[in-house]
C-alpha cells in the first residue's frame, strides 16, 4: 500500500516543481522590471522616497502635454474603434453586406502587421510636401506652393493612423461573441413581435456589451503603448517622450513617465479582466441547429457595404499599394514617371550589411521568442486550464499583464533593472539577449492565450485515461497532450514569431550597435540613411513575410484568426 | 368555423442539393394541435420555420385564413403574423429577467405598464412560475427556462403556437408533467398549435392529430390512436409504439381474412385492413406486443396459436417483457403483458393473438 501512494505524490512533486519554476520566470519577466522602474520614480537620486519627481516633470509643459495627447488618441483610437469596429462586426456577422472576406483579410492585417508600416505609406501619400495626394490637389486645386493642403504631422492622423488595428482589435473581441451567440435569441424577438432592429438592438447589441466593453479596454490600452506611429509622425506623447528621456539621459524622466503609462495600462489590464469575468453571466445553454441565414438588409446594406471597403481601402488595399508602389521608385518626389521606376531599392537592400544583421536578428529574436513563449504558454495554460491550485488565477493575471504595458515602458524597467547592481553583472545591456527578455514579456499573453484554447480543446478524459492506465503527469503532458496539441502550438508559434519579428517599441530602446532590428533599420532608413524609396523596400519585404506567414499559419493548421473551425 | 385555419400547400425547401421539405401538404384548424413526428432530419424544424416566417420556402404557399403569408417569393415578416415560438433550446434571453422576457412582445404593442404587469403576472402564474418574475434565467433550471420560453410565447395571445422540440431538454417526469400542462393550455385558451417532437410518447399523449415524416415527406397523418391502430408502413408502425415484424406470403382469401404462411410453415390469420392483396403475393405482418397474450380467454374469438421458447424476460415494473422465439424463425418477438411474472427464460409457452391484432402493409 505504502509503494502504491509513494508513486502519485512523486509525481505530484515533480509537476509542483516544474510550476513553481515556470511561476518565478513569469513573475521575474513581468513584475520585477515594474518593480524597478516604480522605484526609481518615487525615489531621489539618494534612494530616499519621494513625490518631487512626478511633481517636478509633470510641472513642465511639454510633459503635460504629452500625457493629454496619448489620452487624448487613446480615447479617441478607442471610441471611434469601437463604433466602426461594432459596425463591421455586425455588418459581417449578421447581415447580407459585401466584401466580408476583404474586411477579414484587413482585419487579420492590421492586427498582425505593426502600424507604422502604413504610416510610412501615408506620409509618402499625404506628407506635406511631396506625398502623392498633396501634389494632386494642389494640381487640381491650382495652389501655388510647395506645402500642404494635407499635414499629416497631426494628432488627428495618429487616431487616424492608429485607427485600423483599433478597429480590428474590436472585431476581434465583438465577431466571435456575435457568431457564438444563439441565433435564436435573436428569432425569439421577431416572433414576439419586434422587427429586425429592434431585435439586433434589444438582444444582440447588450448581449454581446461585454466584448465590446474588453475591446473598448484593449484597443485603449493598445493605443496607449504606440510608438511607431508617434514618432514618425513627430508627435508628442509618452512613449516618445520617453525614448527621449533615453537620448538626453534623464533617466528619471524615464522612470515618470513609464511608470504613469504602465499605471494606465495596468488599470485597462484590470478593468478587461473585470469585464471577461463578467460575461460568463450570460451564458446559457446554446443551440444545436444550422445558423439561420444571415439578415437581409434593403438599402442599409449599402452603408455596411461602403464601410466595410473604406475600412478595406485605407486599412489595407491603399497604404500597402503604395507602399509596394514606392518601393520600386527612385525618388518619391518625381512619381509615375517612366525613369522612376527601379528595382534598385531591393538590390542595395540585399547588398546592405546593417539591412543583413537586422533582418537576422530579427529572424533569431522572432524564433527564440516564439519558442520561449510557446513553452512557457504551455506549461502556463495548462497550469491555468487543467491544475486545480490555489493562485492560477493570479497567473492568468500575470500572464495578461504585459498586454497593456508599452513595449517602451518595458524597456525603461529592464534598464534599470539590468544596469543597477546587482543584476548589471550579467552584462545583459546592449546585447540581443535583453531584446529577448523584452520580447518574451511582450508575446507572452497572446502565447498563454493561443495554448490555453489549444488545451481547452483537448478533452480532459483522454489525459485522465493515460494516467489511470499508470502514466505520470509527465509522460501523461510527453505522450498525450502535447501532441494533441501539436498543431495549436505550431499555430501559436507561427503567430508568435510573426508578432515578434516587426518589433519596434522595445527594441528601439534596447538595441546598439550590432543589435538592430528590422523595424529599427526601416525606421533608421526612413530617417535618412537610406530615405523612403528603401525604407518602403524593407517595409514590403517585412509585410509580405508576416502576410505569407500568417497565411502558412492558417493553411498548416486549419485554424482561422476569424472563423471558428 | 375556418376562421385561422392554417394551410401548408406543395410546400419545398432546398439546401443546395439536399431537399430538407418535400411538397408538404395539410390543413390544420383551429384550436387544433398537430404534432409532427419523425426521425432525425426529416424536416420538421424547417416545416416548422417556414411557417413561422423564418426561413422562405422553395416552392408552395402557406396561408392562414385564407392570406398567403409565404410563398417563394414574398415572406410576411416573422413578427406580423400573430405567431409565437418556443423554441428547441428555450432562447430566453439571459440578459433580461423573467419578467422582461415575458413582457417584451406586449411592451412592442405598447401596452401600458399596468396592463403590461398584469398580463405577465397572469402568463407566469399559469406556467407555474409566478414566484420567479424578478430572476434572470440562468438562475432557473432548464425546466424553468423551458416554462419561461412557452410563457414568452403565450403573452402574445398568438393565434398559432409553434414549439420545436420544447421538451427534449427535461427530465422524463418533468416532461411528462409539462407535456400536459402544454395540451391543457392548449386546449383551455384554443390555440391552433404545431408540435415538433421526436417522442412518440409525447405525439401520442398530446396531439388531435399527428404527422409523420421521413425524408422531407409525410407518410401519413391521422388522429394518435389511429394511426397507432393502421399504420400504414412498417416504418410508421416502428415509429409509434413497439411492433413485431414478420415476412409473410398470402396463401388464400376467406372472407374478412386472409391466410398468411410464416417462412417457418406455420399458417396464420390476419384481417383484412385497408391493403389488398392479391394470392402469392408477399406481405409484412405486424403485432403490436400487447397484443399477443398467453391464454386464450375468449372462445368466440379464433385465436392464431404460436408455439414458443421464452429467450429472456425483463421486468419493468408495471409492464414485464417476453422475448420469444419461434421454431424456424430468425428474429425474436416480443410480448408484453402485466405482472406476475408467468414464464422463465428457457420455458417453453403458448401465446394467441387475434386475427384483428395484425397489421398487413407491402413495407
Ligand atoms: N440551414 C440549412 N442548410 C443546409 N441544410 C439544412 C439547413 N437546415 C436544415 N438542413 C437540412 O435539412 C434537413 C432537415 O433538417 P431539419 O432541421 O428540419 O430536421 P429535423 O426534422 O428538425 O431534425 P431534428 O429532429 O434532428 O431536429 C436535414 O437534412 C438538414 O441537414
Ligand atoms: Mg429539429
Amino acid at each position: 500500500m505504502a509503494e502504491r501512494r509513494a508513486s502519485p505524490r512523486r509525481n505530484f512533486q515533480a509537476s509542483f516543481i516544474l510550476f513553481a519554476l515556470v511561476c518565478l520566470i513569469i513573475g521575474l519577466l513581468v513584475l520585477v522590471p515594474i518593480g524597478y522602474m516604480t522605484f526609481e520614480s518615487v525615489t531621489d537620486e539618494m534612494g530616499n522616497p519621494t513625490l518631487e519627481n512626478f511633481i517636478k516633470y509633470f510641472g513642465r509643459g511639454s510633459i503635460r502635454e504629452s500625457l493629454l495627447n496619448t489620452l487624448l488618441v487613446s480615447i479617441g483610437i478607442g471610441g471611434l474603434g469601437t463604433l466602426l469596429g461594432v459596425t463591421l462586426a455586425f455588418g459581417v456577422s449578421r447581415t447580407n453586406m459585401r466584401f466580408k472576406t476583404l474586411v477579414k483579410s484587413t482585419i487579420i492585417i492590421a492586427i498582425m502587421t505593426p502600424p507604422f508600416l502604413i504610416t510610412l505609406a501615408y506620409i509618402i501619400l499625404a506628407g506635406p510636401n511631396v506625398g502623392f495626394v498633396n501634389r494632386a490637389l494642389r494640381f487640381l486645386l491650382r495652389l501655388d506652393t510647395t506645402y500642404g493642403p494635407i499635414n499629416i504631422y497631426s494628432v488627428w492622423s495618429l487616431v487616424i493612423l492608429g485607427l485600423p488595428q483599433g478597429i480590428a482589435t474590436i472585431f476581434m473581441m465583438v465577431f466571435p461573441a456575435m457568431e457564438n451567440m444563439d441565433p435564436y435569441l435573436e428569432e425569439a424577438a421577431r416572433m414576439s413581435g419586434g422587427n429586425a432592429r429592434r431585435a439586433s438592438l434589444d438582444i444582440t447589441i447588450p448581449l454581446v456589451k461585454p466584448a465590446i466593453l474588453s475591446g473598448l479596454i484593449l484597443s485603449f490600452g493598445q493605443s496607449l503603448a504606440l510608438y511607431g506611429v508617434p514618432r514618425m509622425l513627430n508627435i508628442n506623447v509618452l512613449t516618445t517622450k520617453i525614448r527621449e528621456s533615453i537620448t538626453i539621459m534623464d533617466f528619471k524622466m524615464g522612470a515618470v513617465l513609464s511608470t504613469t503609462v504602465t499605471a494606465l495600462s495596468l488599470l485597462a489590464v484590470f478593468l478587461y479582466r473585470r469585464t471577461i469575468r463578467s460575461s460568463k453571466k450570460y451564458s446559457t445553454i446554446s443551440a444545436k441547429g444550422f445558423r439561420p441565414s444571415v439578415m437581409k438588409l434593403g438599402r442599409a446594406r449599402h452603408l455596411f457595404s461602403a464601410l466595410g471597403l473604406v475600412y478595406a481601402l485605407f486599412g489595407f488595399l491603399i497604404p500597402y499599394c503604395t507602399l509596394v508602389m514606392a518601393s520600386f521608385m527612385r525618388s518619391v518626389g518625381n512619381g509615375f514617371e517612366a525613369s522612376n521606376w527601379t528595382v534598385d531599392n531591393y538590390v542595395t537592400l540585399l547588398d546592405s550589411s546593417v539591412a543583413a544583421t537586422a533582418f537576422k536578428n530579427s529572424l533569431f529574436l522572432g524564433a527564440m521568442t516564439a519558442t520561449c513563449v510557446v513553452l512557457l504558454g504551455l506549461i502556463a495554460g495548462y497550469i491555468i486550464v487543467r491544475a486545480k491550485v490555489r493562485g492560477r488565477g493570479v497567473l492568468e493575471y500575470l500572464c495578461n499583464m504585459p498586454s497593456g504595458i508599452s513595449g517602451t515602458a518595458l524597456a525603461m524597467g529592464l534598464i534599470f533593472m539590468y544596469l543597477s547592481q546587482p543584476l548589471n553583472q550579467m552584462r545583459l545591456y546592449g546585447t540581443i539577449w535583453l531584446l529577448l527578455i523584452a520580447y518574451v514579456t511582450r508575446m507572452l499573453p497572446s502565447g498563454v492565450r493561443y495554448c490555453q484554447s489549444a488545451l481547452i480543446q483537448i478533452n480532459t478524459e483522454l489525459e485522465e485515461a493515460s494516467r489511470v492506465s499508470g502514466a505520470s503527469w509527465g509522460r501523461t503532458m510527453l505522450k498525450v497532450t502535447i501532441p494533441l496539441a501539436r498543431t495549436g502550438m505550431l499555430y501559436a508559434w507561427i503567430l508568435t514569431f510573426v508578432m515578434a519579428f516587426p518589433e519596434l517599441s522595445s527594441s528601439v530602446m534596447l538595441r546598439n550597435a550590432g543589435t538592430d532590428v528590422v523595424a529599427t533599420a526601416i525606421l533608421d532608413l526612413w530617417d535618412g540613411a537610406g530615405g523612403l524609396p528603401q525604407a518602403a523596400a524593407f517595409g514590403t519585404v517585412v509585410f509580405m513575410l508576416v502576410t505569407g506567414l500568417v497565411i502558412l499559419a492558417q493553411k498548416v493548421t486549419g485554424r482561422s484568426m476569424i472563423d471558428r473551425a | 368555423m375556418s376562421e385561422h385555419k392554417l394551410e401548408i400547400k406543395n410546400l419545398v425547401k432546398r439546401y443546395g442539393s439536399v431537399t430538407a421539405v418535400d411538397h408538404i401538404n395539410l390543413t390544420i384548424h383551429r384550436g387544433k394541435l398537430f404534432s409532427f413526428l419523425g426521425p432525425s432530419g426529416c424536416g420538421k424544424t424547417t416545416t416548422l420555420r417556414m411557417i413561422a416566417g423564418l426561413e422562405t420556402p422553395t416552392e408552395g404557399e402557406i396561408l392562414v385564413n385564407g392570406e398567403v403569408l409565404s410563398d417563394s417569393r414574398h415572406v410576411v415578416l416573422p413578427e406580423k403574423r400573430n405567431m409565437g415560438m418556443v423554441f428547441q433550446s428555450y432562447a430566453v434571453w439571459p440578459h433580461m429577467t423573467v419578467f422582461d422576457n415575458v413582457a417584451y412582445g406586449l411592451k412592442i404593442k405598447k401596452m401600458s405598464k399596468a396592463d403590461i404587469a398584469a398580463k405577465v403576472r397572469d402568463t407566469l402564474g399559469l406556467v407555474g412560475l409566478a414566484e420567479y418574475a424578478s430572476r434572470y434565467p440562468t438562475q432557473l433550471s432548464g425546466g424553468q427556462q423551458q416554462r419561461v420560453a412557452l410563457a414568452r410565447a403565450l403573452a402574445n395571445e398568438p393565434a398559432i403556437l409553434l414549439l420545436d422540440e420544447p421538451l427534449c431538454n427535461l427530465d422524463a417526469k418533468l416532461r411528462e408533467n409539462m407535456r400536459f400542462e402544454i395540451r391543457t393550455l392548449q386546449q383551455r385558451l384554443g390555440i391552433t398549435a404545431v408540435y415538433v417532437t421526436h417522442s412518440q410518447d409525447e405525439a401520442l399523449a398530446v396531439s388531435d392529430e399527428i404527422v409523420i415524416m421521413r425524408d422531407g415527406r409525410i407518410l401519413q397523418q391521422g388522429a394518435p390512436e389511429d394511426i397507432y391502430a393502421h399504420p400504414d408502413s412498417s416504418f410508421v408502425a416502428g415509429f409509434i409504439g413497439l411492433i413485431n415484424r414478420m415476412d409473410a406470403e398470402v396463401v388464400a382469401q376467406e372472407g374478412d381474412c386472409y391466410r398468411l404462411r410464416l417462412p417457418n410453415g406455420q399458417m396464420l390469420t390476419a384481417a383484412k385492413g385497408k391493403g389488398q392483396f392479391k394470392q402469392g403475393e408477399r406481405c409484412n405482418v405486424l403485432i403490436r406486443p400487447e397484443n399477443i397474450v398467453f391464454d386464450a380467454w375468449n372462445r368466440d374469438l379464433h385465436y392464431n396459436r404460436l408455439e414458443a421458447r421464452i429467450e429472456q424476460v425483463s421486468f419493468t415494473g408495471s409492464i414485464v417483457n417476453y422475448f420469444i422465439r419461434l421454431e424456424g424463425m430468425q428474429e425474436s418477438y416480443r410480448i408484453q403483458a402485466t405482472p406476475p411474472l408467468r414464464y422463465a427464460t428457457g420455458e417453453q409457452a403458448v401465446c394467441y393473438f387475434t386475427p384483428e391484432a395484425c397489421i398487413l402493409t407491402r413495407d
